[in-house]
């Protein structure tokens, strides 16, 4: 009778955890293992996350029910697709917890996207998350970060390392031909400017010169051989006439 | 006038070359009439007469630029234009018996009617019966003309003429001499400034 009374009662406790609704704020700290200002700033990032894309991030610190982790996963699962129908993540830690957080996620991207990349990068997240001086992993840290993958693999579906990689690599070089054309177009319109500037420069100076006056500056002479105008100052040249 | 000292710029360019216009003997300064033939203005009134023609940029006397006179106006007038103190003529014309065209044309730089500039006229005459093509300036514009680049574009006109081509070398004459006049005018303006220059140093 009372082995089954606490058989009952677990069922009841592992029964009660999909039944809850979606919680209000995106940070579950009934416990305030976070400082309250992280609390506030986290809960803002991850709201408007929600909006603006197609990702949700759950922070669950909590303790969760005595279960192996893949039940734990399996109830964590049944709680995010009845949470949201958007791409989802849930982050649960027990405050004092040895282990890494448990990480689920689930959402229309995961029908498309190759889950060893996903496990991949949850792993390397985690290990990020507990490079810490304190003994507690850096949760804030983890969840800005699970919450920008979530967004990166859902902008590439179906993506795998390589194709990942790949297109990254396309998308700097599109970034770089693009600057070094905004260069070169720069550089072109600068000098056909400095071109049409010399050009109008030459053009007003020719055009100056063109009408500027000239005067000869003013003489002296002495009139020879009688002549008022002239004192017979020429030179002559012979030429060949034309043949008829 | 461009100078800012009048005075001492008229004392500085008083350095044209004159030769007799009959015997090409250098003349002195001041001469009343040539040493070596005697030759004066008023030996030259006494066959040619006291009243020179008008003289107009054009004179085609003989028809021989068939109606490209307009060509040589222009430039004349671009000429003109540029340098307001010029009056420049060309002339066409056979000389009469005796009279060489170097003595027709001082005659008729000195005697014509009509000039608003007569210091400062130049008159190019080409005279067909001697095939000669000469041009005569006045006392103040020979101040400033080196003769010699003066007979280099005689020569090069007298190319032209020689093909029969006597209004093209005409106005080749007066592009050419319009460059001259450029370089001699800069050429003048930068001797007055250096010789202004010394004097103030001094």
């Amino acid at each position: 009778m009372r082995i089954s009374l606490i058989f009952f009662t677990l069922l009841m406790g592992l029964l009660s955890l999909p039944a809850r609704e979606r919680p209000l704020s995106f940070v579950s700290d009934p416990s305030f293992m976070l400082p309250e200002e992280t609390r506030e700033s986290l809960d803002l990032f991850l709201r408007t996350r929600s909006h603006k894309t197609q990702s949700e991030i759950f922070l669950l610190l909590e303790p969760l029910p005595e279960a192996t982790a893949d039940e734990s996963k399996a109830i964590l699962k049944d709680l995010g697709h009845s949470w949201s129908e958007k791409n989802w993540a849930i982050i649960a830690y027990r405050p004092g917890q040895i282990n890494p957080p448990l990480i689920v996620a689930g959402g229309p991207l995961f029908k498309e996207v190759n889950p060893s990349a996903w496990e991949k990068e949850i792993t390397t997240l985690q290990d990020l998350s507990l490079q810490s001086w304190q003994n507690t992993p850096d949760i804030d840290f983890l969840a800005r970060k699970l919450s920008d993958s979530l967004v990166f693999f859902s902008q590439f579906k179906s993506a795998t390392i390589q194709s990942l990689t790949k297109n990254r690599n396309e998308e700097f070089r599109k970034k770089y031909r693009s600057h070094k054309s905004k260069k070169a177009l720069i550089l072109t319109i600068s000098t056909l400017s400095l071109l049409a500037l010399g050009l109008l420069c030459f053009l007003s100076r020719k055009a100056y010169l063109a009408k500027r006056k000239m005067f000869f500056p003013e003489t002296n002479w002495t009139s020879r051989l009688g002549a008022p105008h002239s004192g017979g100052s020429a030179a002559a040249q012979r030429f060949t006439p034309p043949s008829e | 006038m461009s100078s800012e000292h009048p005075i001492l710029s008229s004392k500085l360019f008083r350095r044209g070359v004159h030769d007799c216009p009959l015997c090409a003997t250098e003349l002195a300064s001041a001469a009343p009439a040539c040493s070596r033939c005697g030759c004066k203005l008023e030996k030259l009134d006494k066959i040619l007469g006291l009243e020179g023609p008008h003289l107009k940029a054009v004179m085609d006397l003989t028809q021989l630029l068939g109606g490209k006179n307009e060509a040589i106006q222009k430039q004349i007038s671009l000429i003109e234009r540029q340098f307001p103190q010029l009056a420049l003529h060309s002339c066409i014309a056979p000389c009469p018996d005796g009279v060489q065209p170097t003595a027709l044309a001082w005659w008729m730089l000195n005697r014509g009617q009509n000039l608003s500039h007569p210091t400062w006229a130049g008159l190019l005459l080409i005279d067909l019966k001697s095939s000669q093509v000469t041009f005569q300036m006045g006392y103040d514009l020979s101040t400033f003309i080196n003769r010699q680049k003066l007979e280099a574009l005689l020569s090069e006109c007298g190319d032209w003429f020689s093909l029969g081509d006597y209004a093209g070398g005409i106005v080749n004459f007066f592009q050419e001499f319009h460059t001259l006049l450029k370089r001699s005018h800069r050429h003048a303006l930068e001797t007055e400034k250096m010789t202004f220059k010394t004097l103030n140093r001094a």
